[in-house]
């Protein structure tokens, strides 16, 4: 009797440890730094004068420490999609884009440090409003968490401290109408002219956004060979904003790939054709190029078999 | 006998879920002064699960006509062709980088590894760049190394391979670093704020990617005349995904 009280006892402790651990465990890391922003990116457009507010969800992964959020205005750099932060013109009260932001959570104004828990995740809520008398175009900014870890006591290190912060884009573009004019140019769609019958049929595709709203080109790209079935491939619809011009890869099972023929051995002549539109709207724009594969490698390679051959077979002078 | 078998599966449980990273979904929300909409784990942030199959497409006051004039706008949160949940999040460990004591002449070297995950599938880029040079608070400082042939920079790596070559500086191995950090003797110093010197690219990848890792080795060697003293700086890392 005494032996199952006993077993009862141990039986109830673990389930209240069981419990235990799983309301109050959390992930403890070691001098790590992490950090994490949801959603990575926000288009919006609004009517100037109009308000719309939004809510970003911030965590920390590592260690305790200080957090601050900042809007920092961006450009593109380069053509890849990558962002250049205007620093400088970071959203402060003096800025001429001041009115535009709020913040209201967790704290009231850009740049203020608040607490971040090690494993917490905290919504970071912005109005957003633009004036009413502003230029009816895209604005670009970079939502920004700074997070300053703190370093444990007693250390005194000899050496750097590492801080990070990690972004997410606003594409911002005002629009009375709802239905901004959006213009693409088809700055490159290329290939090899003569290709080896083994190699790979690759294209570049750049696009250009010389309009002042950003858009995502629409299309594909069919491959019809002079032997065989057509190739159809579907262009990434990745973000091209005003003013800039980006490379445009393929898109396959929701993954940016490069835009290439899957056939392994190609033989004769392919025309390929792109189709592509700005987000739908504009007419599409066309362009063919044409491709010669030749089995340049086939032919090096028979007559290397053929010479060597010969040259095994040649009969052998007798002495 | 049983009770023993109760126990030890108990005990299990318990250690399972002590030792499983916990992990938490997040809800985006849009919020009007009329109406909140949720958004439930929209290309969320670090810890979301990873299903196949979660499908989300969240476009808000384009499919119904006139409600882009009465709300006043449209928003279309995350990346609109990619359904699976794939987070941004950037983490570095021992942001803390102790050198220790110094020795003239003997290089000391430190390493962090880099890992990010891209929410978009147009890459990402993270930046790197340092508050000045390795300092005491009395203003002694350890020069940004410029490598043995003095030739490297913030923006190009070279050999730095020379007991008797001075400076703190830093090389990137693994994935997605820049291709001038040829191999592990290959440095480059940080890109100095106080200098008015812009960030430098450490880590890019222009396509989606999830767990991209990489290392970098920071460096120290100091001269017979270093003056001693707490020799430190910070060093700002920026994570951008592509637009």
């Amino acid at each position: 009797m005494q032996k199952i009280k006993q077993t009862t006892k141990v039986t109830c402790l673990f389930i209240s440890l069981f419990i235990c651990s799983l309301v109050y465990s959390i992930p403890v890391h070691a001098q790590t730094l992490g950090l994490s922003i949801s959603p990575p990116i926000d288009e919006v457009m609004i009517i100037p004068g109009k308000a719309i507010t939004q809510t970003f969800t911030i965590t920390n992964d590592g260690n305790d420490g200080m957090a601050s959020i900042y809007i920092v205005p961006f450009k593109a750099d380069g053509e890849n999609g990558n962002v250049d932060l205007d620093e400088k013109n970071a959203i402060t009260n003096s800025s001429p884009y001041a009115s535009w932001f709020s913040l209201s959570s967790p704290v009231n104004n850009f740049g203020e440090k608040f607490y971040m828990a090690s494993g917490q995740r905290q919504d970071v809520i912005v109005k957003i409003s633009p004036a009413s008398d502003a230029a009816e175009k895209d604005y670009y900014f970079t939502l920004l968490y700074e997070l300053d870890n703190t370093i444990p006591g007693g250390i005194v290190p000899i050496g750097p401290t590492n801080q990070a912060r990690i972004g997410t884009n606003l594409l911002i573009s005002l629009s009375k109408d709802g239905e901004p004019n959006k213009v693409l140019n088809l700055v490159e769609f290329s290939a090899p002219t003569i290709i080896d019958s083994l190699g790979e049929l690759r294209f570049n595709i750049k696009i250009g956004n010389f309009g002042s709203y950003v858009f995502k080109p629409n299309g594909e790209i069919v491959i019809k060979p002079t032997f065989g079935n057509s190739e159809t491939l579907k262009i990434a619809p990745l973000n091209i904003i005003s003013d800039s011009i980006r490379n445009i890869p393929c898109l396959e099972n929701e993954e940016t790939v490069i835009c290439e023929s899957k056939n392994k051995v190609l033989v004769g002549i392919y025309k390929t054709t792109l189709t592509v539109s700005a987000d739908n709207q504009d007419l599409p724009q066309k362009k063919t190029i044409t491709t010669i594969a030749f089995p340049f490698s086939l032919i090096v390679g028979t007559i290397l078999v053929v010479a060597v051959y010969k040259i095994l077979k040649k009969p052998k002078n007798k002495i | 006998m049983r009770s023993s078998w109760i126990i030890c599966f108990l005990l299990f449980l318990t250690l399972i879920n002590l030792l499983l990273p916990k992990v938490a979904s997040a809800q985006a929300k849009i919020i009007s002064p009329n109406y909140i909409i949720q958004m439930p784990n929209l290309n969320s942030g670090a810890g979301i699960p990873s299903s196949s199959t979660y499908k989300l497409d969240t476009t808000i006051g384009q499919t119904a006509p006139g409600l882009y004039s009465s709300s006043g706008y449209l928003v279309r949160a995350g990346f609109q062709y990619i359904h699976s949940i794939i987070p941004f999040s950037f983490s570095m460990s021992n942001f803390l980088i102790n050198f220790g004591t110094l020795m003239p002449g003997t290089p000391v070297t430190r390493t962090s590894t880099l890992i990010v995950s891209s929410g978009g599938a147009g890459g990402y880029r993270i930046t790197a760049r340092e508050s000045g040079y390795l300092q005491t608070t009395t203003g002694k400082v350890i020069p940004d190394a410029t490598c043995d042939a003095g030739t490297c920079s913030q923006t190009a790596a070279a050999v730095w391979a020379l007991t008797t070559t001075y400076g703190f500086g830093y090389n990137m191995s693994g994935q997605d670093v820049p291709s001038d950090f040829v191999d592990g003797t290959y440095y480059r110093h940080f890109a100095n704020t106080a200098l008015s010197q812009g960030d430098a690219v450490v880590m890019s990848n222009v396509n989606v990617g999830r767990g991209r890792t990489a290392t970098i080795t920071y460096k120290v060697n100091v001269s017979a005349v270093q003056a001693a003293g707490n020799y430190q700086n910070r060093i700002l890392f920026t994570a951008l995904p592509s637009f």
